[in-house]
């Protein structure tokens, strides 16, 4: 070794302009990774919250009455996109608190454990708040494939050929029947044996247990509030009820103006009071009318 | 007490703000540790003496823009270790240099140590057992080679050996089990 390396080192410090970079620097690096560590705990704590909602809100008891083992039924009611998520998150926790200033002295287990742990206990108190049910509606108005990826429960509720059907009831025709637009937009005559009434009126968002009876005619024999995903549903009458008709898919009345609409509204609303079951033809004929009625109720 | 001896006593952290206050005392620094970490950079598998100064002198600057990040949470030594290793590696890496054992470095106190600790003394004439380490010790893999180098060779603790390889002290206590497990097995291929 050459005996000289301390002044080599040093000339080279002065020749260069080397300075120590300044403390500042390392404490900004170290509050990022802490910052960075919050914010994935707070995100991660956020997809936990939804996943309690989602899963608290799914009638786990049903399975017998939908002809399907327990663990088929929970599995297909899992929040995937949810899960799949928060372990994303719960990586990213792990992986920030492994590289703060002491985070390798923890056995990578330990971390992991105290990531998914916190995770639960913020995301249960999250939970409390009301945080889960608000985003996952904030997300069903306005997330683009909120019923295939976000919200589960939707595309397990949207099976009619295995007695499971949910949508917003469009038009009540009587105590027993209505009509029930699912979330592609087809329409379905229900009948119902007047069970749970009070949860049928137009407007209402819904989930059917039962059978096919006829084409686009489904029996209920059971009836119950669809929760998440409510506001997935409500997004039909947007279209309508704001006057932005053409942002309505394949309807028909774009060009028509708004004294037009008016005077199709008085004009169904006399056929509902003297002839409803007209009415039902009619929409049989014209599902675009399907916006418009609701606006008759 | 003279200017030179006071340097020579004071403890690192001391000599950490000093240098930071003048860089001209960053040369006691560079003159406490600069053996240590040429013979570390060397066991680590720095085969020419010419590469491994430079590898050296690249640690101290690092040393040296980076003293603001030391902290008393650390050893100075388990920190300096922590940017040796580093800065091998990658300079390892950056050449495409496949280490190498060089023989000097690795003195008879650390295989004394180590084949105490394998309880190996018993079995072969020290020479031709230190001969036939250092062929075992060649073929582990680059982590084994250096857990075991840092534990007999360099004396650490296991804690320091935690703080230089950023592991926990049970991951390295593993690691240093299943690297001498590995080092006997080699052993005994090279002695049949």
């Amino acid at each position: 070794m050459s005996d000289n390396l301390g002044q080599k080192i040093l000339d080279k410090i002065k020749n260069t302009h080397l300075e120590p970079k300044p403390r500042w620097h390392f404490l900004l690096k170290n509050r990022l990774v802490w910052t960075a560590g919050i914010v994935t705990l707070l995100i991660g704590a956020v997809a936990m919250s939804v996943i309690f909602y989602l899963v608290n809100n799914q009638d786990l008891a049903l399975y017998k009455q939908v002809d399907s083992s327990f663990i088929s039924w929970f599995l297909l009611s899992l929040p995937y996109f949810w899960i799949f998520f928060l372990a994303l998150f719960i990586y990213l926790l792990y992986y920030n608190i492994k590289h703060t200033k002491k985070g390798y002295r923890y056995h990578p287990l330990l971390l992991i454990s105290s990531a998914i742990l916190l995770s639960i206990l913020l995301g249960a108190l999250f939970s409390t708040l009301g945080m889960g049910k608000y985003i996952d509606s904030v997300l069903s108005q306005r997330a683009p494939l909120y019923n295939r990826v976000f919200n589960p429960h939707i595309n397990m509720w949207s099976q009619p050929e295995r007695g499971r059907l949910a949508g917003l009831i469009v038009l009540k025709q009587d105590n027993q029947h209505f009509i029930l637009l699912d979330r592609d937009q087809g329409q379905w005559q229900v009948i119902h044996g007047g069970q749970a009434d009070h949860l049928v009126k137009v407007g209402q968002v819904i989930k059917l247990i039962g059978r096919i009876e006829a084409q686009n005619e489904f029996q209920a024999q059971e009836l119950m509030i669809m929760q998440p995903g409510r506001e997935f549903f409500m997004r039909m009458r947007t279209p309508f009820e704001s006057g932005n008709i053409e942002r309505s898919p394949g309807f028909k009345l774009n060009n028509a103006s708004s004294p037009e609409r008016e005077a199709l509204i008085i004009i169904l609303r006399e056929i509902q009071q003297q002839e409803p079951d007209l009415l039902v033809d009619l929409l049989e004929d014209y599902p675009e009318l399907t916006p418009i009625l609701m606006h008759l109720n | 007490m003279s200017q030179q001896n006071y340097h020579e006593e004071i403890d690192d952290a001391e000599l950490v703000r000093l240098s930071l206050l003048d860089s001209a005392n960053f040369v006691h620094i560079i003159n406490r540790y600069q053996t240590k970490m040429l013979q570390y950079v060397r066991r680590l598998g720095a085969r020419r003496l010419e590469d491994a100064e430079d590898i050296v002198q690249d640690i101290f600057l690092k040393v040296y823009l980076n003293l603001n990040d030391f902290n008393l949470d650390l050893q100075f030594s388990s920190w300096l270790y922590r940017i040796a290793h580093n800065q091998t590696i990658s300079q390892f890496r950056k050449n495409q240099v496949r280490p190498e054992l060089y023989s000097s470095p690795l003195d008879e106190h650390g295989f004394e140590a180590l084949s105490s600790d394998l309880s190996l003394e018993k079995e072969l004439d020290l020479k031709l057992l230190q001969e036939h380490l250092k062929e075992a010790l060649l073929s582990l893999n680059a982590q084994q080679r250096e857990i075991i180098v840092l534990k007999f060779f360099e004396e650490r603790s296991y804690q320091e050996i935690s703080d230089i390889l950023k592991k926990p002290t049970g991951s390295v206590a593993s690691l240093l089990n299943r690297a001498k497990k590995a080092l006997l097995k080699k052993l005994q291929g090279n002695i049949k």
